[in-house]
């Protein structure tokens, strides 16, 4: 049964420049003139390079791999927010993104507004989150502070508000990074609970994570980088074993 | 054109997104004020009046209509001033969005112009009934005013666009903007007439300065009931000019915004 995969990587590269002047000030250029380097000479740092990999539709794609080995590199790419400057990368569906979450609440504005705010900037339409409003808030089980500033939440609350949103709010592909185990115990359970939900509908998800205890309980593939090339891929019990005995 | 058309249809296919950043931007800078949105009328309204005291009582210049003559320019002034001080740091600041989600970041830029119109509009309010205090000719020109405001939106829009970009790669810009904005002020017709330029220079003057026209056409169609003048359309042309520029280098540099940041 060979489908056209829903996410596909092909020879996939994304250059970072280190750049003398990417924080450029005018004092930055006298010290350079002063010293008589080049104004050429800035370094490349590929923080991927020779990926292949390919994803079917309805897959939970774990990627393994230690801080700084270019995992939210390829999140992006994926969300579309870096183009391969190597080359490709192949999405065949809409993309939802749950990289903002808590940071992206804006602290004097309330729950509501923050709901609405962050769903049109992740580019859903008003009608769309109206829709799904009465189960984000229901979810978050905030009840009454929903309508308090964001100001005068936990960091608990925060985190329910932002795994509410990101769990309703979706799309054909939804992209996890590191925000699994929010919250109390309870509600750990609860979106333990909505994420397996989650991967038995047809949605396809890449789960990011150091932690390989939650790799292992979602996911049923897994990508393993390693400064930014591709280490090993494959089902995610193999994967484990060498992830863990490396 | 192609980029200009292509900015176009990305903002407008994310309008509900345009529409919430002025929203929730408004409601922060306002929201925990006890005075709220009449700050958006109290500030011109007061600086305004800084400089009525400083040229009136002060220095004992300025004719009987030098407010309103001088608040009909500063509005216009401040109006630039907010939005391109702003879109000097504006991916700066949004650094963390632009890192998390794809959109067309056009729609940054155009919201630091929205918010600058808005303040605009409720200047406006206190403007009015100035007007008819301090006896303005009120003549049919005055239709002339929504012309005016769109090309002064598209002129701050191409020019946002293009600092915006900028600003990111240099970042002293914003400081240098500061100084440049306020020397823009002093050099264009807005605290003085336009009559004070020598009969001789004033051509050259107001080819090469987009903002005397500019402001001397605020002058015209609010206090002194007269249409705009040719020179208006050097304004014009500057708008259309940073427009083009600026839908082109932006359009150019934007899928390096991300890593750049």
């Amino acid at each position: 049964m060979e489908t056209n995969p829903i996410i596909e990587a092909k020879n996939l590269g994304i250059k970072y420049k280190i750049s003398r002047f990417k924080r450029s000030s005018v004092m930055n250029l006298m010290k350079t003139v002063a010293t008589r380097n080049s104004l050429k000479s800035n370094g490349e740092f590929w923080g991927l390079r020779n990926l292949n990999f390919e994803v079917q539709k309805g897959d939970i794609l774990g990627v393994l791999g230690k801080n700084g080995s270019g995992k939210s590199t390829l999140l992006r790419t994926i969300a579309g927010i870096y183009l391969p400057d190597e080359g490709e990368m192949n999405v065949n569906g809409t993309v939802s993104s749950m990289l903002t979450l808590s940071s992206g609440f804006k602290e004097d504005l309330t729950g509501v507004e923050n709901i609405f705010l962050i769903g049109v900037v992740t580019g859903f339409t008003e009608k769309e989150i109206k829709a799904k409003f009465a189960e984000i808030v229901e979810f978050s089980e905030l009840e009454d502070f929903i309508y308090q500033p964001v100001k005068s939440y936990s960091s608990g609350m925060k985190a329910r508000l932002g795994f509410s949103i990101a769990i309703s709010l979706k799309r054909d592909i939804m992209l996890v990074d590191e925000i699994l185990g929010v919250g109390d115990f309870k509600f750990r359970e609860k979106s333990r609970k909505k994420m397996i939900e989650l991967i038995k509908s047809d949605i396809t998800v890449v789960l990011v994570s150091h932690d390989s205890e939650t790799i292992k309980e979602y996911s049923n593939k897994c990508i393993w980088i390693h400064e930014g090339e591709l280490k090993a891929a494959g089902e995610t019990d193999e994967m484990m074993k060498l992830y863990l005995d490396s | 054109m192609k980029s200009l058309i292509n900015q176009i249809k990305g903002v407008l296919s994310r309008i509900d997104l345009a529409k919430y950043l002025m929203q929730t931007d408004l409601k922060v800078r306002y929201k925990n004020k006890a005075l709220g949105f009449l700050w958006a009328v109290l500030d011109p309204f007061f600086m305004m009046l800084i400089y009525i005291i400083l040229v009136s009582f002060v220095f004992k210049k300025g004719d009987a209509q030098y407010p309103v003559l001088l608040f009909s320019a500063l509005l216009s002034y401040r109006w630039f001033v907010f939005s391109t001080g702003n879109n000097v740091a504006v991916l700066v600041k949004n650094s963390k969005l632009l890192q998390t989600v794809k959109f067309p970041f056009s729609i940054l830029v155009m919201n630091e112009v929205n918010i600058g119109l808005f303040n605009y509009l409720l200047g406006l309010i206190v403007l009015f009934p100035m007007l008819f205090l301090f006896n303005a000719t009120f003549s049919l020109n005055l239709l002339w005013l929504p012309v005016i405001i769109v090309v002064q939106y598209i002129f701050t829009i191409g020019f946002g666009l293009l600092l915006s970009v900028a600003g990111l790669y240099f970042r002293d810009l914003q400081n240098i903007m500061l100084f440049l904005m306020r020397i823009v002020l002093y050099l264009s017709p807005a605290l003085y007439d336009i009559a004070l330029i020598p009969a001789k220079f004033q051509h050259i003057y107001l080819c090469l300065n987009p903002f005397a026209s500019l402001f001397d056409t605020y002058k015209n169609i609010l206090v002194r009931g007269l249409p705009p003048n040719g020179y208006f359309l050097v304004f014009v042309g500057f708008a259309i000019v940073f427009l083009f520029l600026g839908t082109y280098y932006f359009t150019k540099k934007e899928h390096n915004f991300a890593k750049d940041v």
